[in-house]
């Protein structure tokens, strides 16, 4: 048997030793200036472990004050708990049908006209940038208190959310099926239903799902700024100091979230 | 040479260059001739570089020579556009180095995208495939040995098996000709052996003109009835497969010295 000399060669301690030198330095700059940022972003967002330590005593005591929860009225917060679930479902699919023909003309492999698709893709960033509440406030302001502004913003940034991925998903699907489909003389409606429908929609409906999911919790938020349902009802109860209605509907939240969220990933788990 | 019928495919002085830039060319295909008849298959061999896959683009129509005709039995496809051009493109059978199938979708459905050009109506718009076609298309997996599979999703199956399925596709369109471009280039040896068979039979049985450009040349000589040689773009040999040499076959693969 052969051995092997695993000696270092002569002049590799130096090169090794520089490379650790340039490497270290480099590393704890890197930590330094990281630890600069955040120290900064500590001291400008006002962190205090003092003031966390001080008003941990009023937490205690508004937990305290928010057990047992308030089930006596369990039964007046089905209509809001409804209209939560209500707005989100109602959002999402009208959001997923506005986000269709976006998505269609944002995607690069179906809309060779360059206008036509910057002009698609500017609508769904714009969509998409302004954030849910946002747009609640304007619609609030626009149509007024209630659940229909909800249902409203939950639209637009669901239009906004889904035409972007679904634009991604168009354009990262394998189109050499699509091309025997138009070699072998079928049109391009026929390419689109039959060739490209069936290889999107399973994936497209897991995001619509994911979406769902989603906009259940933002639906709650959105109720903080008088868009309805579940979030309007706790909004009110903690400004009215009722902690233990407060810590109902929280409850109530985390149990609708759960079955949303366990029976969307169930399905879109068969899904995929 | 075969005479022409309807199942026949025909090159004409096919030539094909590419702008290089700075007012230069390059030609890939210069003055190519050939003819396939029915019940032929013809295998195109040559390194890479020689032209093959650009033929065969040729023949199909999607790209345009810059010189020369392609013919379909009699009729002229290279200047024709639009309805025409996708109506003569019903006639070619195209079988690709991976089967590309629609992979959510049934082996049977697949087999009846094949056969959409010749239902451009509202049902089909709407999603519809032709049930009318259905007997064909059942016909046509039978043929290829897959029969037992239509209801299975095409994900499913194994590449010889999806690339029977896309024989079974190009049947189903009723062509002409049959264009495989390196059909089995990701087939184990058994696969290939098959595929080819398959290939072989339905030149045969359907009367159909088939180009195969293959790489693998014991595969050529036991199915194909004629090989031609490219080399640089130009036919560097035609002949039937038994008199073909391996000197022959060895110069296609050679360098040339600078």
């Amino acid at each position: 048997m052969t051995r092997t000399d695993i000696r270092p060669a002569p002049d590799s301690g130096n090169i090794m030793v520089s490379r650790f030198s340039s490497g270290t330095f480099l590393g704890w700059g890197g930590a330094a200036t990281l630890l600069f940022i955040l120290a900064q972003a500590a001291h400008n967002t006002q962190v205090s472990p003092t003031n966390l330590i001080t008003g941990a005593g009023r937490i205690v005591d508004i937990v305290g004050r928010a057990v047992p929860p308030d089930w006596s009225q369990l039964p007046s917060e089905w209509g809001p708990t409804r209209e939560t679930i209500d707005i989100a479902l109602i959002g999402t699919a009208l959001g997923a049908i506005l986000a269709c023909p976006l998505a269609l003309l944002s995607a690069r492999t179906l809309v060779p006209n360059p206008v036509i698709r910057m002009l698609a893709r500017s609508i769904v960033a714009l969509l998409r940038a302004v954030p849910d509440l946002v747009w609640a406030l304007i619609f609030v302001t626009a149509v007024g208190l209630g659940p229909f502004p909800g249902v409203l913003s939950l639209i637009l940034h669901t239009a906004g959310m889904l035409g972007r991925l679904g634009a991604e998903m168009i354009e990262d699907m394998d189109v050499m099926p699509l091309e025997a489909m138009e070699l072998a003389g079928a049109n391009r409606l026929q390419i689109f239903i039959h060739g490209i429908l069936p290889t999107l929609m399973p994936s497209m409906f897991g995001l619509i799902l994911y979406r769902l999911d989603e906009n259940l919790r933002c639906s709650l938020v959105l109720g903080f700024v008088g868009a309805g349902g579940l979030g309007f009802q706790l909004f009110t109860a903690i400004s009215l100091f009722q902690y233990r209605t407060a810590s109902l509907l929280l409850l109530m939240i985390l149990v609708i979230v759960l079955i949303v969220e366990t029976s969307s990933s169930a399905i879109r788990k068969r899904l995929m | 040479m075969s005479e022409t019928t309807d199942r026949s495919l025909l090159l004409r002085g096919i030539t094909k260059s590419y702008e290089t830039g700075a007012g230069g060319s390059k030609t890939v295909l210069e003055g190519i001739d050939l003819h396939i008849g029915p019940g032929e298959l013809v295998v195109l061999l040559g390194a890479n570089g020689s032209g093959k896959s650009t033929t065969l683009k040729i023949a199909s129509g999607m790209i345009a020579p810059t010189a020369g005709e392609v013919q379909i039995g009699r009729t002229d496809i290279t200047q024709m556009r639009g309805e025409t051009r996708r109506q003569s493109r019903m006639k070619l059978g195209m079988v690709f180095q991976d089967a590309r199938l629609i992979r959510r979708r049934s082996v049977l459905s697949n087999v009846l995208c094949g056969t959409l050009g010749r239902h451009q109506n509202i049902a089909t718009a709407l999603g519809f495939l032709p049930q009318s076609e259905r007997p064909l298309a059942m016909a046509c997996l039978e043929r290829v040995g897959l029969g037992a599979l239509a209801g299975q999703r095409a994900s499913t199956l194994s590449g010889g098996q999806a690339q029977r399925v896309s024989v079974a596709r190009a049947l189903a369109q009723k062509p002409s000709v049959i264009l495989a471009d390196e059909p089995v280039a990701s087939l184990d040896p058994e696969s290939a052996e098959e595929v080819m068979t398959l290939l072989t039979t339905v030149a045969r049985n359907e009367r159909l003109a088939v180009l195969c450009v293959l790489h693998q040349i014991d595969l050529a000589r036991r199915h194909a009835t004629r090989l031609i040689g490219l080399k640089k773009g130009h036919i560097a040999f035609d002949l039937p497969a038994s008199e073909v040499t391996d000197t022959m076959i060895s110069t296609l693969y050679t360098r040339d010295a600078p």
